[in-house]
């Protein structure tokens, strides 16, 4: 390639907030990360955190009254996502970047067979003909391992089970070649058997087709699985990134620490589960200093009215820290 | 293009589905059945509608006159057979016109929302508070009375109402996350709520086709008994109900046999529309 771009996507102090009956409210802010093409960054965090406000934000997916970004740019290659017309997200969506949802079960169309809906994607922003749109739904049926595509082709959501449904939004994704791919918690609605299988097939497939991919889940199990780099989010912030390996073997942030310490674990050490103390502060009551202060267990030592940075780790330039207390 | 095709491809489905459906075939036959009356009430009616008949009025059922006479001693089933023909026409038509504005304000009003949404459903309510009949009146009154004028008339009143019904499901379809994904595929905002929001709504509005095609018949029966719809003698199922009601002791035929006339026209309409309505519905569909 002759233009080596470094990043695909350039995220820099993303702000979104939400109407509230006493006003507006930020419910992620100071959003910054970058995406490497071909890397999986998985965001983390409880119920509320942000990070699906984050994927919708970028995706241009917000509901059209009652939110509003109010600071950031988000580069994806060389435009800002958040400055250019609706017109112009709208080629970008489908064709280069596209999203994986939660619910598989409400995600597609109920009067339209599936193959329908996968070919439809592929016919709308590729110049094929309809014959060609439905060869390559069932190519990438194929892919996505659906047996016995031709068979499926003509069933309708309702005749498939849940997994045999994300498979079908998964190929929808993937009919445009899409440079970035959104999963948010593609996997939460799924049985665990099925959840292992979809995971496999989504690390598979990024191989297969080059593609980057920004996981949204709550499971940190379900992350060491697919993810290049995490991120993790508290209270509409991150709050720590590093890569995957780095972030389990030295996790810095006191929130990221209680995390690791509150999912059981099946290699052997019967430990008892330590859970995290306290509430996420809801948006019209956000701290002005740390917002995860009141719940740390290093309060004693720290300060509640400073809000700290996101900061590289001495000697890890790829490890960031939100914290006071670390350098 | 695609937009036909989609269609194209759902009316195939949709026949499929429609052919196994015993009680919509029946809707479909009566529906014909009541057409071809209409188109050929000239041919079909044994006696001049409005020629009347002193001598032989408020005649009971016979061999002579099938459903009796009225008051002024006209055939009662001649008058049946050429009002149905206008009853007809002007409920299909009000109907029609209503649902086809009516969705799309309300599918529009639904899906963008907003300051727009709010304007268009504050004006439906104002419309709606006003009583249709009196609402049908003040329009006809400004229009003046004619046949055309009391179809846009009914049409007017029922606008609000369908765009009502529209909305509803496309709030409930735009929030479902199948919308998201179409918009996460870059879809256009119209073909959104053409291809894939429509044919969800459409089974809602079909049934309230059909239902409302009794309110239209009614009403045009209504506005024709005041002077501001079709004027008498005209024969309109209607007008007959209400001019035979004061003799509804003595010569219970003049006004019952119209009567069953709406209800005959009303049963298929509904009949038909629920059957298109279940044909419609990929989960009503029988298995293959």
């Amino acid at each position: 390639m002759v233009d080596a771009m470094d990043y695909l996507l350039e995220v820099k102090d993303l702000r979104t907030a939400f109407k509230l009956s006493s006003g507006w409210f930020p419910a992620i802010t100071d959003i910054s990360f970058v995406l490497k093409p071909d890397e999986t960054l998985a965001f983390v965090g409880e119920s509320g955190c942000g990070k699906s406000v984050t994927a919708y934000t970028l995706m241009g997916l917000l509901p059209q009254h009652g939110s509003r970004i109010e600071s950031g740019s988000a580069i994806f290659k060389e435009d800002d996502l958040l400055t250019m017309s609706e017109e112009q997200l709208r080629k970008i969506r489908g064709n280069n970047m596209t999203m994986i949802f939660q619910e598989p079960m409400t995600s597609l169309n109920p009067v339209f067979t599936v193959g329908s809906q996968i070919a439809e994607a592929a016919y709308y922003h590729m110049d094929i003909s309809k014959a060609e749109a439905k060869n390559h739904a069932l190519e990438l049926m194929d892919l996505v391992k659906i047996p016995a595509a031709t068979n499926r082709y003509d069933d309708y959501p309702h005749h498939l089970s849940g997994g045999m449904r994300q498979r079908i939004m998964i190929a929808m994704a993937l009919a445009c070649e899409p440079d970035l791919v959104f999963a948010d918690e593609p996997t939460t609605a799924l049985d665990v058997t099925i959840q292992a299988q979809m995971l496999y097939l989504l690390g598979e497939l990024k191989q297969k087709k080059q593609m980057s991919m920004i996981f949204i889940t709550h499971d940190l199990g379900v992350v060491a699985h697919v993810a290049d780099r995490i991120a993790v989010m508290y209270a509409g912030n991150i709050v720590e990134t590093a890569p995957v390996a780095e972030l389990f073997k030295n996790p810095c942030h006191p929130y990221t620490q209680a995390l690791l310490k509150s999912i059981p674990r099946l290699d052997g050490k019967a430990e008892s589960l330590v859970p995290i103390k306290g509430m996420v502060p809801s948006i019209d009551t956000m701290p002005e200093g740390c917002r995860f202060f009141d719940r740390c267990r290093n309060k004693a030592q720290c300060r509640p009215d400073k809000l700290p940075q996101l900061l590289p780790l001495d000697g890890i330039p790829d490890h960031f820290v939100r914290c006071l207390l670390v350098s | 293009m695609k937009k036909i095709d989609h269609f194209r491809y759902l009316a195939g489905e949709t026949l499929l589905v429609f052919n196994r459906n015993k009680t919509s075939w029946v809707g479909l036959v009566l529906l014909v059945i009541i057409l071809l009356v209409a188109v050929l009430a000239p041919v079909i009616a044994p006696y001049n509608p409005v020629e009347q008949n002193i001598i032989q009025r408020l005649q009971p059922p016979s061999s002579q006159f099938w459903l009796g006479t009225d008051y002024y001693g006209r055939d009662v089933l001649s008058r049946i057979v050429w009002g149905s023909r206008i009853s007809f026409v002007i409920g299909v038509a009000s109907v029609g016109i209503a649902m086809f504005f009516g969705t799309i304000l309300g599918a529009l009003a639904g899906y963008k929302g907003g300051m727009f949404d709010s304007f268009l459903m504050g004006l439906s309510d104002v419309m709606m508070s006003i009583p249709t009949l009196l609402m049908g009146l003040l329009i006809v009154a400004i229009l003046g009375p004619s046949q055309l004028n009391l179809t846009i008339a009914l049409a007017l009143t029922m606008i609000p109402r369908f765009a009502r019904i529209a909305r509803a499901p496309t709030i409930t379809a735009k929030n479902q996350v199948y919308v998201q994904a179409c918009r996460s595929m870059g879809f256009s905002d119209i073909r959104i709520l053409v291809v894939h929001i429509f044919p969800n709504i459409l089974g809602e509005l079909i049934v309230m086709a059909s239902m409302w095609m009794a309110t239209a018949v009614r009403m045009e029966a209504g506005l024709s008994f005041i002077g501001l719809g079709v004027k008498p003698p005209i024969a309109t199922l209607g007008g007959m109900i209400r001019e035979g009601f004061k003799d509804i002791l003595t010569a219970p035929w003049a006004s019952v046999y119209p009567g069953l006339a709406i209800l005959l026209i009303v049963f298929a309409a509904n009949l038909l529309g629920d059957g298109l309505r279940d044909a419609l519905d990929p989960k009503l569909r029988n298995e293959r």
